[in-house]
């Protein structure tokens, strides 16, 4: 045991957090409960763990990604960090100042100017009067709201909002930063520049808990994730690793999540001249898996049915990862050969294209088609494939969104 | 002792939450901190047609307007203080259940909003003085310990009803009653000698029957406070704060689960 504990250390031990579910908060909703308690002797099933016997220790300037699907605990954990809420039995210790991302703007009041909400909101993230009025030149260039910041934060837009949010949270200078999910809001711009700001507070030395479902967002962001189900860790380690983990029981014993794959009908949508039945994307060999590997071909099926000859302009393949990031794009026009020989189509038809290899990284995707008329101008049919997961070679995936054919040589002379 | 340490901590967040109370109360409303006076002088204005012109209450010679003006600040301040302070954890619960900070920052900056509004009312006290030539002389200066006293006990007061509104939403129906009720038991309307005197010893346990005499008798009739119902208000009144306070930082952690 250290009896000196650095500033920005966080540690949890051997922590749980029970919920009581159903109707409190009203005399009639506890008398019932009660009644109800002393009829049955107890209601077990009225109670839920969100988090189960979790440990773990960040040190100082680490930061840690929690992921897991919905339900799984993170957003407990980080509450439970930020002494929101305490835990049922076990311990947790956070060395330092503890700053949260969890809700931009908190306290803003819409009847109060840019300035003012600036003050309490800064205040409300344990900053003195005189550190805010000291940065405040900071956190409004930071915000680029310097021609709103005296109007009531009512006439701003949800995007303004959030910037001045973060920028009043950016300028907390914590020993302990919490982040959950707030970057899935604004602009991709601001997205960045959030980023860009988490870095730097790693290198000043704070230490980060990030939530996210954006698994490559903790994988470039993150020296260590944790990966929560049902409350419970089910991987820790290494980022690349915890995430692969996860996208695997994903893949496996995980019903919530293909059960969503399965909502998540591809949509189609046709102007009645050309109809896409269907999108495929298939391994090499036939394999009902829907696991692609990086470095081996991959094959796209466009299934098509012209109730008449149909001239078409240009087919348009996308892989677009799951957060939305398109990865690649390929069109038909200039495809040598291929060109004259897809510009018409009639009755039924499978388009093909071989992707060889796939090349992208290991992650979750879908494949979006479009198909235009022969101006270019209109779609006249589009679709898109079931999601699919892609995995590498080698079990650490990398960062970014494709792996290039590389060869690699060295010159020189040994000595 | 560590939480008056974390509450201290947060002081500029208390001072900020303040003064937006006051702001966002009086931000569009057409007299804006008028409102401070036009409250209690309103209802004195009631109370003065119908307790001297209507239904006569002997003040003791007292002028029914400034009798009833100097009690119904103090009890204004109280009020108001119960109204806005006990729902301000409920009202709030996004950052509740969002940020941590000492819990009782909100209804501590409610009660610090629903001052200023007592403090404005005063203004006008003073032409009242020289309207009916009244002079209450050195006495005035016992209006030091009577704010103490109330102070201490709107806080144990707002803390117990906030920490039971959490748990209870019904207490939002039974704040306004209650607060009725609590004004009957208090002499505003009545002078004190009216309550039969073998009463008046369990009178005085409601802190605020001494305070709200005392207020009248230093600031209107030239007398010291009653001392022993003064004393009983005090001792009450910490007493309860020291209860409610340790039952506000132990249902603290819940909050945010509850709310």
């Amino acid at each position: 045991m250290s009896d000196h504990i650095k500033k920005g250390t966080v540690t949890f031990d051997q922590v749980s957090k029970r919920y009581r579910l159903g109707a409190q908060g009203t005399l009639r909703g506890t008398v019932s409960a009660l009644l109800s308690h002393l009829r049955n002797g107890g209601d077990a099933q009225r109670t839920l763990w969100a988090l189960r016997d979790v440990s773990f220790r960040v040190e100082p300037g680490e930061s840690l990604g929690l992921i897991g699907p919905n339900g799984a605990g993170k957003t407990t954990a980080l509450k439970l960090l930020s002494g929101i809420t305490q835990p049922t039995t076990g311990q947790i210790v956070v060395q330092g100042r503890v700053s949260s991302l969890i809700e931009l703007g908190a306290g803003f009041h819409p009847e109060l100017t840019g300035r003012d909400n600036t003050y309490l909101n800064g205040a409300i993230l344990g900053l003195k009067r005189h550190e805010i009025a000291r940065k405040l030149d900071d956190i409004i260039a930071f915000s680029e709201l310097e021609r709103f910041i005296d109007t009531p934060v009512k006439r701003y837009s949800s995007g303004m909002y959030v910037r001045l949010g973060f920028a009043v949270a950016a300028h907390v200078e914590p020993d302990v930063l919490l982040v959950d999910e707030v970057l899935a809001v604004g602009d991709a711009s601001f997205r960045h520049r959030c980023i860009q700001h988490m870095r730097e507070l790693q290198r000043s030395g704070t230490t980060v808990v990030f939530v996210s479902h954006n698994m490559h967002l903790v994988r470039d962001v993150c020296c260590s994730a944790l990966l929560l189900m049902n409350g419970q860790i089910r991987a820790e380690g290494e980022p690349s690793v915890v995430i692969s983990e996860y996208e695997r029981l994903l893949l496996s014993d995980d019903p919530l999540e293909a059960q969503q794959d399965k909502l998540l009908e591809p949509a189609f949508s046709s102007s009645g001249s050309l109809i896409l039945t269907a999108v495929e994307v298939l391994p090499p060999s036939q394999s009902t898996d829907n696991r692609l590997a990086s470095h081996l071909p991959a094959k796209v099926k466009i299934h098509y049915r012209a109730p008449s000859p149909q001239q078409i302009g240009r087919v348009d393949i996308r892989m677009v990862r799951h957060d939305s990031t398109l990865c690649n794009a390929i069109d038909s026009i200039g495809a040598a050969g291929v060109d004259l020989q897809l510009r018409k189509v009639s009755g039924y038809g499978v388009i093909e294209v071989t992707y060889e290899p796939l090349q992208l990284t290991a992650g979750k995707y879908v494949t979006v088609v479009r198909i235009t008329d022969p101006s270019d101008c209109i779609v006249i049919a589009s679709g898109q494939s079931r999601p699919f997961y892609v995995y590498e070679e080698y079990s650490v995936p990398e960062p970014g969104v494709f792996i290039p054919l590389v060869h690699w040589s060295k010159r020189g002379s040994e000595t | 002792m560590g939480y008056l340490y974390d509450l201290y901590q947060y002081r500029d967040l208390l001072w900020l939450w303040i003064v937006r109370e006051v702001r966002v109360r009086y931000k569009q409303s057409l007299l804006g901190i008028g409102w401070a006076i036009l409250q209690p002088l309103a209802l004195t204005a009631v109370f003065t047609l119908v307790f001297s012109q209507l239904v006569r209450v002997d003040t003791g010679g007292i002028p029914y307007p400034i009798f009833a003006y100097a009690a119904l600040v103090p009890w204004t301040f109280f009020a108001s203080s119960l109204s806005f302070g006990i729902p301000s954890l409920v009202n709030n619960m996004n950052l509740v259940t969002k940020i941590y900070f000492p819990r009782e920052v909100l209804p501590l900056a409610s009660i610090g909003a629903a001052f200023l509004d007592f403090a404005i009312a005063w203004l006008i006290f003073g032409g009242m003085l020289a309207f009916y030539r009244i002079w209450p002389g050195i006495h005035v200066l016992w209006v030091i310990p009577l704010l103490a006293v109330q102070v201490i006990l709107t806080i144990a007061v707002t803390l117990i009803g906030a920490t039971v509104i959490v748990f209870f939403r019904d207490m939002r129906f039974v704040v306004p009653l209650l607060t009725q009720v609590w004004m009957y038991a208090t002499p505003i309307i009545y002078p004190v000698d009216l309550v039969p005197e073998r009463w008046q010893a369990y009178y005085f346990l409601n802190p605020m029957a001494g305070i709200i005499d005392g207020y009248r008798r230093v600031l209107v009739m030239g007398q010291d406070p009653r001392p022993l119902a003064l004393l009983l208000g005090a001792i009450v009144s910490l007493l309860l704060l020291l209860v409610s306070y340790a039952a506000f930082k132990r249902a603290e952690p819940v909050f945010a689960d509850l709310i």
